[in-house]
């Protein structure tokens, strides 16, 4: 019975933190992504397997994140207070580990009939016949479910023994992308084996798209055991890890590393204080490892469909820049951001950061430092697509407007830059902001389908980037980048000066 | 009435319909310890907070330094503060000089400050440690480093000897008494330590769930046999 107390216990500790609402707030986005998007088939006869398609598709896009957020949650607030070293005197590591997992297992189990609940109401939503043999819906709640709780399963365990939450919602975040891109990779173990990529790869549906016609059919593939047995088996490793862990863990005290170097001269350096409070965060390296993986992504795409590509370097352009705009640059904008505040937010931080620096001016650092990162890693992209052109030997020139898509797309990043620093400074929250990013990218991929490339930061930095072939008009463009800018950054500006100065203690 | 380096007006702060800090009048003179006395929650800490302008009255007004407190004037008067409010805050991931030397940059201070400021609060051999490997009374000194560095005019400081050890309580007692005569400037500290207070205080101001019931100079109150903590049980008592 002392399971049900922990439980109990469990669930009393999640009293208003209203965990519920960002599972039906992620089924809610989903569902009204893929009603957006498959509005034109409406009334299609095969329209079930349209959601069945998509389905695996955006899960593997959402629920990464989503599971690493609830990991997070059920363990932020035990390090966050320093319980743990309460908790291990009423309870076993093991004991208090399994308690958050049952807790998590039941949410995830609740996430998946949401999401069956979701599926049933789209159909006659999109006018789809509900006439299916109901085997699949079962098959995908099976394979959904299991799916998201191996992802569940190391995501508990990064947040359960690494105190900064960080990691575990940047592997989740990095998961999202690898269960996307797993859906272009060619049949494969790999591609079986990965476990973001389980949604994909246990859908049972396939898109064939006849390329001279340019029509799209759905196929069913059967049902196949394996992504069962292979996410069950990812499922019994990871508990195994996370118990041989949970055996050697105890509260230690941050280790007291003695300087090998003789003892540093106190000076000033010239560093920017910003740059200094991130000394040894990891928060940069994004900028850098991700445009390798997109470059890499997008070169093999290239070759691979060369036969369609026809326009050498654009195409390659295109290749090149199609996640980073979407999703990429947002995130990781979003994640620097949240780390540049992080740090403010923390203990009584703000009290001395606003005892010292006017609001204008710690915005304007904050912004300076962001903007700075995300121009070397704009220019870093482009160096990757000039050697990857001349590693697969494009055909043809360069196109002309090349430079002046990078400094337009600095431009446009530098408005998402401004959003997310008015974001991560408003909401205190690490996880949220970068949800945000990771959502307003999505919502520029929107605006630019619907025409409407102005509205927002990231539509901009998609227009800039010229990913579309859009052809800018650069005097709006400048006009509203600058107003986007100044506007949130206003919005920080003010905030920080006339709202209370919060600690975190 | 310029004699007063902190003036305050009917200082008032609400948290919902409740009121944290009332119509507080106070009156702190130059050059002197002002001690801020008060039980646990009476609103010391929120007071101090409204004084660096952390957080925005709901009524009346603070003048600090000779100019009232506000958004506006709020960074101006704060260069000539230093503070420690609440626990310290300090960014754990680097080193306590490396922590020093960012309040260095924002106050426009030399290496030198960092240096005798580190010294002063006894931290200089552990300067190349993470601050996050601090025990609670080094973050603490770290935090008092912090605020004394670069001489500011007004020393505000919030339960200052919090977590210290009795040799580090009675080095900071010695080294806050002789702040104004050293430097010249006013110290305003917050106690619920009536012993330490009794020791260093000029005068002293008394707080109790929001409103000050005494203002004046230790030695007024103390007249006759009473000691601090009588007095002090008398005043606060079922008020």
């Amino acid at each position: 019975m002392s399971i049900i107390s922990d439980f109990i216990i469990e669930h009393k500790k999640h009293k208003r933190r209203r965990d519920t609402l960002l599972l039906i707030g992620a089924v809610l986005a989903e569902i009204f992504f893929i009603y957006a998007n498959n509005g034109k088939k409406s009334g299609m006869e095969d329209g079930w397997m349209v959601l069945f398609y998509n389905m695996p598709i955006v899960n593997s896009l959402f629920l990464p994140v989503v599971s690493a957020a609830l990991a997070s949650r059920l363990m932020d607030f035990e390090h966050k207070g320093d319980m743990l070293k309460c908790m291990y005197t009423f309870t076993t590591p093991a004991r208090l580990f399994f308690t958050k997992y049952l807790y998590g297992t039941l949410s995830i189990a609740f996430l998946t009939l949401l999401q069956c609940a979701g599926i049933h109401i789209l159909m006659p939503l999109l006018k789809f016949p509900t006439t299916y043999d109901h085997v699949y819906m079962l098959y995908h709640a099976l394979v959904t479910f299991l799916t998201a709780m191996t992802l569940f399963s190391l995501q508990l365990m990064l947040s359960y023994f690494i105190r900064n939450q960080a990691a575990g919602v940047s592997v989740g975040i990095i998961g999202s992308f690898m269960g996307l891109f797993s859906a272009f990779l060619p049949e494969s173990p790999f591609q079986k084996i990965l476990p973001w990529g389980g949604f994909v790869t246990s859908s049972f549906v396939q898109m064939q798209w006849d390329r001279e016609s340019g029509e799209t059919a759905f196929v069913l593939t059967g049902l196949s055991l394996t992504p069962i047995l292979i996410h069950i088996g990812w499922i019994a490793i990871l508990c195994f890890i996370s118990a041989l862990l949970l055996k050697k863990t105890g509260v230690e005290e941050a280790q007291r590393k003695h300087t090998k170097t003789a003892s540093l001269d106190v000076k000033i350096h010239k560093r920017p204080a910003e740059f200094m409070k991130l000394k040894g965060s990891p928060a940069w390296y994004a900028f850098f490892i991700v445009p390798v993986i997109a470059a890499i992504i997008g070169t093999l795409n290239y070759t691979a469909n060369i036969a369609i590509l026809t326009e050498g370097w654009y195409s390659l352009w295109t290749q090149h820049t199609l996640f980073i705009c979407y999703f990429f640059m947002p995130v990781i904008i979003g994640i620097f951001a949240g780390c540049i505040w992080r740090v403010e937010h923390a203990g009584t931080n703000m009290n001395i950061l606003l005892t010292h620096e006017r609001p204008i001016k710690i915005v304007l650092g904050k912004f300076a430092a962001t903007c700075f990162v995300t121009a070397l890693s704009i220019v870093w992209i482009a160096l990757l697509y000039l050697l990857s052109g001349k590693l697969v030997q494009v055909e043809g020139s360069l196109p002309v407007g090349l430079p002046g898509w990078l400094i337009m797309g600095m431009i446009g990043a530098f408005a998402i830059c401004a959003f997310q620093i008015f974001v991560s400074l408003v909401i205190r929250n690490f996880v949220i902001p970068i949800a945000i990013a990771f959502i307003g990218g999505m919502a520029g991929v929107g605006c630019v389908a619907k025409g409407r490339y102005y509205a927002t930061p990231f539509s901009l930095f998609d227009l800039a980037m010229n990913q579309r072939d859009l052809s800018a008009d650069y005097a709006k463009f400048g006009i509203f980048s600058l107003l986007l800018i100044a506007l949130f950054l206003t919005f920080s500006v003010m905030y920080l000066g006339r709202s209370d100065a919060k600690s975190n203690l | 009435m310029n004699d007063f380096i902190i003036e305050t007006n009917h200082l008032c702060k609400r948290s919902g319909s409740k009121y944290r800090v009332r119509n507080l009048n106070l009156a702190v003179p130059a050059g002197c310890v002002y001690g801020f006395l008060g039980p646990n929650g009476a609103g010391k800490t929120t007071t101090m907070k409204l004084l660096l302008g952390l957080i925005k009255p709901d009524g009346g007004n603070a003048r600090i330094l000779g100019s009232m407190m506000n958004p506006a004037t709020r960074f101006k008067i704060n260069q000539k503060t230093g503070s420690l409010i609440e626990s310290p805050g300090f960014y754990g991931h680097l080193t306590g000089r490396e922590n020093l030397e960012i309040i260095a940059k924002y106050k426009h201070l030399s290496a030198s400050d960092i240096e005798s400021a580190l010294r002063t609060v006894s931290l200089y051999d552990r300067k190349d440690d993470k601050v996050k490997t601090y025990s609670l009374g080094m973050k603490q000194r770290l935090g008092i480093a912090m605020a004394l560095m670069g001489n500011p005019e007004l020393i505000i400081l919030d339960e200052p000897t919090n977590g210290l050890d009795p040799a580090g309580i009675n080095e900071i007692r010695e080294l806050i008494k002789r702040i104004p005569a050293t430097y010249g400037c006013t110290v305003i500290i917050s106690s619920h330590l009536l012993s330490e207070v009794e020791q260093i205080a000029d005068y002293v101001g008394i707080i109790n769930k929001g409103e000050m019931i005494y203002q004046g100079p230790l030695s007024e109150l103390e007249k006759g046999n009473a000691s601090l903590e009588e007095v002090f049980l008398e005043m606060t008592k079922g008020v």
